[in-house]
């Protein structure tokens, strides 16, 4: 993505930015209604962001619910200090990240469940789809890897936006997606020829 | 190998467009030179390639949106969710409250607005006073309100009340600034052409001023604008001269029928007396109300009897009040700030002052005296009496305070030798330096001055000076006193003779 692409990405989002505070104002002046509008217009986004990190489709709707909820019972105190998205993905990736530790302990507590999933580098070799060879090998990565790889290379989030809404440093995301893209390089590397295609 | 996997850490943020300058020159410069690099960054791209079309958007949830409108409108407390019903419920009891008390009671609304109908008709009909009373009407009036159908309400500034008729036939009455002038002693003239004697006149007037107390009730005014006017007055009108010409004619019908116009004579104006004696207007009546909102009738009853009840209680206050009055004082309050006298132009505009340490001066306008023709009296011959008058004064100037740095709080007295009383005034030392400097320079000057207590050199100015001398006065005596004391002590004892082989020295006597 050359610069002069990005810019013309990024202007219409600081218009909706505008628009956001205006409408968050209106909220907090008692026109509750008006949570309406910002659900539909960041639905779409923090339902993608759910997907992208969970790859769990049956959880995305779920999550995305719980996340807008959250936020309609914290909007009266929004700060206006950051990014309404900003906070609202931090808020989604929260989720994201609370939903996968209640899994962990299910696994815990219930072992025998899901003996299938296996957290090493390996992906079943039947698979020929290019799609579903990536997202597999995606799904792989650890969470701390795997959120900031998607958000960069799918959401086209900025290292910066990355940082902000995983609560750490620049340095680290920029770490993370390396080591993202190392860990995905070592689990492509069996499937060199159907990618290649 | 750590250099190369810092390199490939910078690669990955290369590729991702989020290296800085500085950065971006220096890999630039490496990819150029190695081919391993080169083969990094080419991988690198094709990963990320992969990464981003790796995987399709979620398709969109068409009911997302309702199914969160029913979580938020669970998890919200019932108050909350009752609070948008507020308008509907509250509209939906008062509608059906209202339609259960007309179905009971379908006067409702007739009766609210009837109440409040008679509020404010209580509010214009409160304090009703007679507007004819203050006008003291005489006979005279009356009879003439009889027949020319006018009432004076106020004869020093001529307002009369007029009865008349519209071309259409319809009473009307107004108040106004009479243009009109009623011929004085028409009664006098009517009893005089009648050739009436002192009984039959004084019948007469005992008709005429029966009424008088009723004709008071008939027209009423408050403090609130409203005008009152009883329809009756009409009646009166009609009642009052049929009255008076029935017993005209009683008396004497030749006369009667000579001076009386021929339209009121006849048998039509008989039957009207006997109309109007027989029906006479009820004290108990229906007003027309005039009042700054509407015009409304209403039955009113005008009470003549506490009313007059009133008024004799009023007039015996104030004679009481009266026989009281033994002094009467007037009490004035004058505004005399400063701020007042700011405004005055004449102080502000043509009067300039300016102080300053050396003077304090006034520079007056120019005045343009108007020529006036008098003779001045000889001022010289004023002298002689200035100068009796300040034997009676004395001035005293004085030094104000003990400290011994004074520069301050410059004091004048004026004292009468009477004893009567002083003057004194007060001046800041520092401001008329230079007026004690001129003063003292030419002390000759102050003595033509007939100053008796005038103490030149009792000033703290000099007071200073005074103290230091004394002072160094004071020690230079006990320097000497001391002095002399050791030359006594030397005198009186002595020191044992010794053979020093030197001679011997003598006591100095000062």
């Amino acid at each position: 993505m050359n610069s002069e692409n990005k810019e013309k990405m990024e202007a219409p989002r600081i218009l909706k930015l505008d628009d956001d505070f205006s409408l968050i104002k209106r909220f907090i002046d008692g026109e509750e209604e008006i949570f309406d509008e910002l659900v539909k217009r960041h639905k779409e986004k923090v339902r993608n962001i759910i997907y992208l990190t969970l790859n769990d489709r049956d959880s995305i709707d779920d999550i995305a619910q719980d996340v807008f909820i959250t936020v309609y019972r914290s909007l009266k105190n929004f700060r206006f200090e950051s990014q309404f998205t900003t906070w609202l993905y931090r808020i989604t990736v929260n989720k994201c990240k609370d939903h996968l530790r209640r899994k962990s302990i299910r696994r815990i507590i219930l072992p025998f469940k899901d003996t299938q999933e296996d957290p090493g580098y390996e992906i079943s070799p039947e698979s020929t789809n290019t799609k579903e060879i990536v997202q597999h090998a995606i799904s792989k990565l650890p969470d701390k890897m795997r959120v900031p790889l998607v958000l960069k290379d799918i959401e086209g989030f900025s290292y910066q936006e990355i940082a902000e809404t995983m609560q750490c440093e620049i340095g680290t995301v920029k770490s993370r997606i390396f080591r993202a893209r190392e860990g995905l390089k070592k689990l492509l590397q069996p499937y060199e020829k159907e990618l290649l295609k | 190998m750590k250099t190369l996997r810092k390199d490939l850490e910078l690669l990955s943020a290369y590729i991702d467009g989020e290296l800085s300058l500085k950065e971006k020159e220096y890999l630039e410069k490496k990819i150029s030179s190695s081919l391993e690099l080169q083969k990094e960054l080419a991988d690198m791209k094709r990963l990320k390639e992969l990464t981003s079309t790796g995987f399709d958007r979620v398709p969109e949830a068409p009911f997302f949106q309702v199914r969160l409108n029913a979580e938020l409108n669970s998890a919200k407390p019932w108050f909350t969710k009752a609070k948008k019903w507020i308008p509907a419920v509250s509209i939906t009891i008062i509608t059906a409250a209202l339609m259960i008390t007309l179905k009971f009671y379908p006067d409702f609304i007739k009766d609210v607005i009837e109440e409040q109908k008679s509020t404010l008709a209580a509010l214009y009909k409160e304090n009703l006073q007679p507007l004819l009373f203050a006008a003291d009407l005489t006979n005279e009036d009356i009879f003439n309100f009889a027949f020319k159908s006018e009432l004076p309400l106020d004869k020093t500034d001529h307002h009369f009340l007029r009865l008349g008729y519209d071309p259409v036939g319809k009473e009307y009455f107004e108040i106004k600034k009479s243009p009109i002038t009623v011929q004085e002693n028409n009664l006098e003239k009517f009893v005089h052409a009648l050739e009436l004697n002192e009984k039959q006149r004084e019948e007469m007037d005992s008709i005429i001023s029966s009424y008088s107390d009723e004709l008071l009730a008939q027209v009423l005014v408050n403090d609130n604008n409203t005008v009152a006017i009883n329809p009756d007055l009409w009646n009166y009108q009609k009642a009052i001269a049929a009255d008076i010409l029935a017993f005209a004619r009683s008396k004497n019908a030749n006369i009667y029928n000579n001076i009386v116009p021929s339209p009121v004579k006849g048998n039509e104006f008989l039957q009207l007396a006997r109309h109007v004696r027989d029906n006479k207007p009820s004290r108990e009546s229906r007003y027309i109300f005039f009042t700054p909102d509407t015009i409304f009738t209403e039955v009113f009853e005008f009470d003549e009897k506490e009313f007059k009840k009133d008024i004799l209680e009023m007039e015996k206050d104030l004679v009481e009040m009266n026989k009281n009055l033994t002094k009467m004082s007037f009490q004035m309050r004058f505004d005399t700030t400063f701020r007042k006298l700011e405004k005055d132009s004449v102080m502000s505009e043509n009067f300039s002052i300016h102080i300053d340490a050396d003077r304090f001066r006034v520079n007056i306008p120019k005045i343009v005296m108007p020529d006036i023709d008098m003779q001045f009296p000889d001022m010289d011959s004023l002298n002689a009496i200035i100068k009796d008058a300040l034997k009676n004064v004395e001035i005293y100037v004085s030094k104000h305070s003990d400290k011994p740095v004074v520069k301050r709080n410059f004091k004048v007295e004026v004292h009468r030798k009477d004893s009567t009383g002083y003057e004194s005034f007060n001046f800041d030392g520092n401001k008329i330096d230079s007026l004690i400097k001129q003063f003292f320079n030419n002390p000759d000057s102050l003595r033509k001055f007939n100053f008796d207590s005038f103490n030149l050199f009792d000033d703290s100015l000099f007071f200073n000076h005074n103290e230091e001398l004394r002072k160094q006065m004071n020690e230079l005596k006990e320097e000497m006193r001391r002095f002399r004391e050791e030359m006594r002590n030397f005198q009186h004892d002595p020191p044992a003779k010794q053979d020093t082989g030197k001679p011997e020295l003598k006591g100095i006597d000062i």
